[in-house]
């Protein structure tokens, strides 16, 4: 129950965070920070991977709901969480799949755990950005807006774990 | 049937995941301009009042009663202007003296933005007024005597517009210079510019040139200022596509005034009756 409500508010904060200050932080022309993909990420190793991707799907549809854009962090957030579902016994290597806990830069290496989440979140957005533009007309821009806003996500996305590092530690 | 069984187990978070994005990829086929809009009213009716509490801590940094009673102000005036301007063009000796008659019946409404993003491909604008305060659907956007948008769906008091830094806005402008007209949209790179598409290679399009609105949509009022072309280019040998930045700082509205034509429902059934004509013709 309180593992129930410490991931609900989460959810609340990770959507808040995102709808009310990262939606309107437009750095350069360019650079959109997208921090939703740490939910996903820091949702308990032993989690079902089907309940992962229910989750992740939802947590598409509302911030769909609150950004307007038609079901694109759906399908990203899906697309995320499936591929958490597919990476973490790649990344983890044998048996330590089994391990308590959650995904975090204390319990993987550092480079581990970053190969991890810039896998991720350079999905995550490519899709957006791609269905978001639906067209290769802009490619250099289109290439730009992906690899800028990935590299300032996995920033904050590493940055807003660093508590709970802490807290594991 | 056990082997099927297993290999369905194996393979029911693949399933799961298709289905999923099936559903979603179906749904984002078959969205518009407008159900997106929709969808947002959904999210202001939860969130509206966040939003407005946030706008108006920057409103009290950014001279909050200055900036409402001058809107009040600038609506009350334009809606003045109306008023006169239908009293002149009923009066005959100025008819006589060969001004034309204006038709054009515009109602102007001040109105604060709770919400705009600026940082998307489809951008919107919340607004603090919806259907109980008047506001309908395809009211013009304004700030400054700038184009700013279009109201795309209202709830009971929020109203979600289009931004004209989406790329299914869709207007025109015309060279006040030359008086060419063109297809104005946003091609979704730079949130300081806009495209004015399919000028006429024959006009004679210069940079600093000053793009207005035309009469011909039926949302904006005629002569509103869109930008200044920066670049242009002869896209296909027959017309010319130019580059307009923006007089509009969209990344810092706060007040808008919202535009009704109160003849658009008139001008829209006759334009469909004539395109439901020629179809069955």
């Amino acid at each position: 129950m309180i593992k129930f409500v410490e991931y609900l508010s989460i959810f609340v904060a990770v959507v808040l965070f995102q709808v009310l200050l990262f939606n309107n932080i437009y750095i350069g022309n360019i650079m959109i920070i997208n921090i939703s993909a740490l939910f996903i990420i820091m949702l308990p190793f032993k989690t079902p991977g089907w309940f992962v991707i229910i989750l992740s799907a939802l947590l598409g549809v509302v911030m769909d709901m609150f950004s307007g854009l038609p079901a694109i962090n759906t399908i990203a957030n899906t697309a995320v969480g499936f591929m958490r579902c597919t990476l973490i016994p790649l990344t983890l290597g044998r048996g330590e799949e089994t391990l308590r806990g959650v995904i975090s830069s204390n319990r993987l290496s550092v480079i581990r755990y970053l190969t991890f989440i810039v896998i991720l979140i350079f999905t995550q957005n490519s899709i957006i950005f791609l269905l978001e533009a639906l067209s290769l007309d802009n490619i250099t821009h289109l290439l730009m807006r992906i690899t800028a806003s990935s590299i300032v996500s996995i920033f904050f996305v590493y940055l807003l774990q660093l508590p709970l590092y802490k807290k594991e530690r | 049937m056990y082997k099927l069984i297993l290999f369905l187990k194996q393979i029911h978070l693949a399933i799961l995941f298709l289905a999923i994005e099936l559903g979603a990829i179906m749904y984002f086929s078959h969205s518009s301009v407008y159900t997106n809009a929709k969808i947002m009213n959904v999210s202001n009716s939860m969130i509206g009042g966040v939003y407005g509490t946030l706008t108006t801590s920057k409103e009290y940094l950014d001279l909050k009663d200055n900036n409402e009673e001058l809107s009040s102000l600038l609506a009350l005036q334009l809606n003045e202007i109306e008023l006169l301007k239908s009293h002149i063009c009923t009066d005959s000796s100025i008819v006589k003296l060969g001004i034309a008659a204006d038709t054009s019946n515009f109602f102007y409404m001040p109105a604060k933005v709770v919400n705009n993003s600026i940082s998307r491909q489809y951008n919107y604008i919340t607004i603090s007024k919806g259907s109980d305060d008047g506001v309908e659907k395809d009211m013009a956007i304004i700030s400054n005597n700038t184009v700013v948008g279009y109201i795309a769906a209202c709830s009971n008091n929020y109203s979600v517009g289009v931004s004209i830094l989406n790329r299914d806005f869709r207007s025109s402008g015309k060279d006040i210079n030359n008086n060419y007209f063109g297809s104005l949209s946003w091609d979704g790179v730079n949130y300081k510019e806009v495209v004015l598409n399919d000028i006429p290679k024959y006009a004679n399009v210069q940079k600093g040139d000053t793009i207005m609105t035309t009469s011909f949509s039926p949302r904006f009022p005629e002569n509103l200022n869109i930008g200044i072309v920066t670049d242009f280019k002869l896209t296909d040998k027959m017309s010319y596509r130019a580059k307009i930045e923006i007089f509009t700082d969209m990344s810092q509205i706060y007040n808008v005034i919202l535009v009704r034509n109160n003849n658009i429902e008139e001008i829209t059934e006759l334009e469909t009756s004539v395109i439901d004509n020629r179809a069955n013709d």
